[in-house]
């Protein structure tokens, strides 16, 4: 019975974890919405847009009790961290209960826009004023700001994101900061389900409260208008408080989720190391004024890396599968002068001789999906026989890495200079001939003394140097190669069960030979039975 | 300890070396240098082998102590057969001379 007991308890914990695993590695984030537009790939309140064009943004509010026929003003104020392109704001409005409603009156702009000497970075501050009365057909609704977006293929940090409501005499009712869960709707999907759940409870709340009228009459309406602040503010606490936790332990599942999904992605070699770079026989091709490259650091400030003047290579970047690379063209929308080799990782764009299609490329994007890096040049492409190549050395990590560095070793290796190999050889036999170095006979008997003696040695990589050759390897500490993408505590464990393999094995082995000693008609002592 | 155990035997060794094998060793080592490139070969595999046993160790997740146990268990498995049949030849022989 206990036996059973125990096994289902482990039983239940491990189809626990089964079943909260699969969440963690997919429940990656997505804060923003749009219209059918996803913003993604978003951390913190960092995100960023892969294609230019309009998009919606919306900020979701809570319900809040809006007395009929009063003037509200909500006031939003949304900060970014851009590039050189960026975004605006406009036509700010409000939605309510799933309709657009027009302001009375809107106040939508830019406020600040500053950059730094190189307009690598630039600051923008928008503020949308609107003002509305409450229409006397809803009381309590929800609802929310929405605002359309005019971004850039470029990366955004969202650094300020607030939301204000007031009402009629200038008093703040309700703010939202950017701290604040609600603010963050997850899609649209969501949305529309929320809609759609909303509508399904307003229609079996309103028949039983129809039902409930018949019966009770005006003495429901007066302790409903007498108890529905209260009562509504309780509702809401309650509805806070679950929704804080559900998000805590949503955002530790993430959390898990992400950090397995990368270790997963390090191990079998989906991540990419790439060197990039230009090839061209021009050295004025994508040279000049309007050449930019920047990244973006893990901590959202924008750098510029060798601008107008970018060596080979001029930048490392991390590099996935879902890179993307996208480039826009000057004057030719059908992009049929670049086309970008998948397999091979590089950009390649030809020119063209008639004049008046000349290919003059305005810029080059390369978006990193989840990556915090991104490389953008604008420049002028020469025409004729000339041409640029955006070249990507790249280099996969984890298993597949070493796979390919296995092969480029082999690759290198077989590239030998074997000059001078004769003379090499006949050294490599004279030195074991030349007995002053040597001790022989002494050296035979120290020499295993002295391994044994090392077992305490910590572990130094290995470096195989060819012979005749100028070819290397370093052969990594396991550990430390290990640690790179597994967990400590998980390479404890194997030590636990390799060594204690081991010690059994040889306990067990010595225990049967002991036992053996015993037994007269053993083989292997009666062999050595002189 | 293992260690202390260690360095007491290759002093011991040395001592050993030193006093008795040192003019065996001259003499293979002037007169005849093939075995001597022999003895060395030898060596050269446990001194190289020595230089990378933390990493050899390491690869295979083996702690100091479990790899002594293992240097232990093989070091009697190979002397004590030979340690049994000395003591069963010298009781043959003294059974020999008893008769």
């Amino acid at each position: 019975m206990l036996k059973y007991r125990k096994f289902k308890t482990f039983t239940l914990i491990f189809l626990g974890i089964l079943f909260l695993l699969p969440i963690g590695v997919f429940a990656k984030g997505t804060m923003f919405i749009g219209n059918g537009v996803v913003l993604n790939q978003c951390t913190g309140t960092t995100c960023r847009y892969d294609s230019a064009g309009t998009t919606n943004l919306r900020f979701i509010g809570d319900n809040t009790n809006f007395e009929v026929d009063h003037k509200y003003t909500f006031k939003l104020n949304f900060s970014t961290t851009t590039s050189m392109a960026s975004p605006t704001l406009t036509d700010c409005g409000l939605n309510i209960n799933g309709a657009y409603v027009s302001p009375e009156s809107r106040n939508s702009g830019r406020v600040n826009y500053e950059c730094n000497q190189d307009y690598s970075r630039c600051d923008s501050t928008y503020v949308s004023t609107i003002v509305y009365t409450m229409p006397s057909s809803l009381t309590s609704v929800p609802y929310f700001i929405q605002c359309d977006m005019t971004p850039s293929a470029t990366r955004y940090t969202y650094t300020n994101f607030t939301m204000s409501i007031s009402d009629s005499n200038g008093s703040v009712i309700q703010a939202i900061d950017s701290n604040t869960d609600r603010m963050i709707e997850v899609n649209n999907y969501n949305a529309n389900q929320n809609n759609k759940n909303r509508d399904a409870n307003s229609e079996m709340i309103g028949g039983k409260i129809d039902n409930n009228t018949n019966v009770i009459g005006g003495k429901l309406d007066s302790h409903a208008n007498t108890i529905s602040g209260k009562l509504q503010q309780i509702i809401d606490n309650l509805t806070n408080l679950g929704s804080n936790i559900i998000s805590g332990i949503s955002s530790t599942i993430q959390s898990v989720g992400n950090a397995i999904t990368n270790k997963i992605g390090e191990l079998i070699g989906t991540q990419e190391v790439c060197n990039l770079y230009y090839e061209t026989n021009n050295s004025n091709l994508l040279h000049g004024d309007a050449f930019e490259e920047g990244y973006l650091n893990s901590d959202g400030t924008l750098s510029g890396v060798n601008r107008n003047n970018f060596t080979t290579p001029f930048l490392e970047i991390p590099y996935n599968s879902n890179a993307k690379l996208s480039y826009r063209y000057y004057g030719d929308t059908t992009y049929r002068y670049c086309i970008y080799d998948n397999n091979k990782r590089l950009i390649r764009c030809t020119s063209y001789n008639d004049i008046n299609n000349q290919p003059d490329i305005n810029e080059i994007t390369l978006n990193l999906t989840n990556q915090t890096s991104y490389i953008r040049y604008s420049g002028r492409m020469n025409y004729g026989s000339t041409y640029s190549i955006l070249k990507g050395d790249c280099q996969r990590t984890g298993i597949a890495g070493l796979f390919n560095k296995f092969t480029k070793f082999v690759s290198d290796f077989f590239n030998i200079n074997t000059d001078g190999a004769n003379t090499g050889f006949q050294g490599f036999i004279n030195d074991f001939t030349n007995s002053e170095d040597y001790g022989g006979l002494q050296r035979v008997i120290t020499s295993p003394l002295n391994m044994v003696n090392n077992m305490n040695s910590a572990c130094t990589p290995i470096t195989l140097t060819f012979p005749h050759t100028n070819n290397s390897f370093q052969l990594p500490c396991i550990q430390t190669y290990l640690s790179g993408f597994i967990n400590p505590a998980f390479i404890t464990l194997i030590k636990l069960v390799v060594n204690g393999f081991i010690c059994y094995r040889c306990v067990s082995q010595l225990l049967l030979f002991f036992h053996d000693l015993k037994d007269p008609h053993n083989d292997e002592i009666e062999v050595l039975d002189l | 300890m293992i260690n202390a155990l260690l360095s007491g035997l290759i002093r011991f060794a040395t001592f050993i070396l030193g006093v008795l094998m040192t003019p065996i060793n001259n003499y293979i080592e002037q007169n005849i240098p093939e075995l001597n490139s022999a003895f060395n070969l030898i060596a050269d595999f446990f001194d190289t082998a020595s230089t990378n046993l933390g990493w050899v160790r390491e690869s295979f997740f083996i702690t100091p102590e479990v790899m002594g146990l293992i240097i232990i268990t093989i070091g009697i498995r190979l002397t004590l057969p030979l340690l049994i049949s000395g003591i069963k030849l010298v009781a043959k022989w003294w059974d020999t001379i008893i008769a």
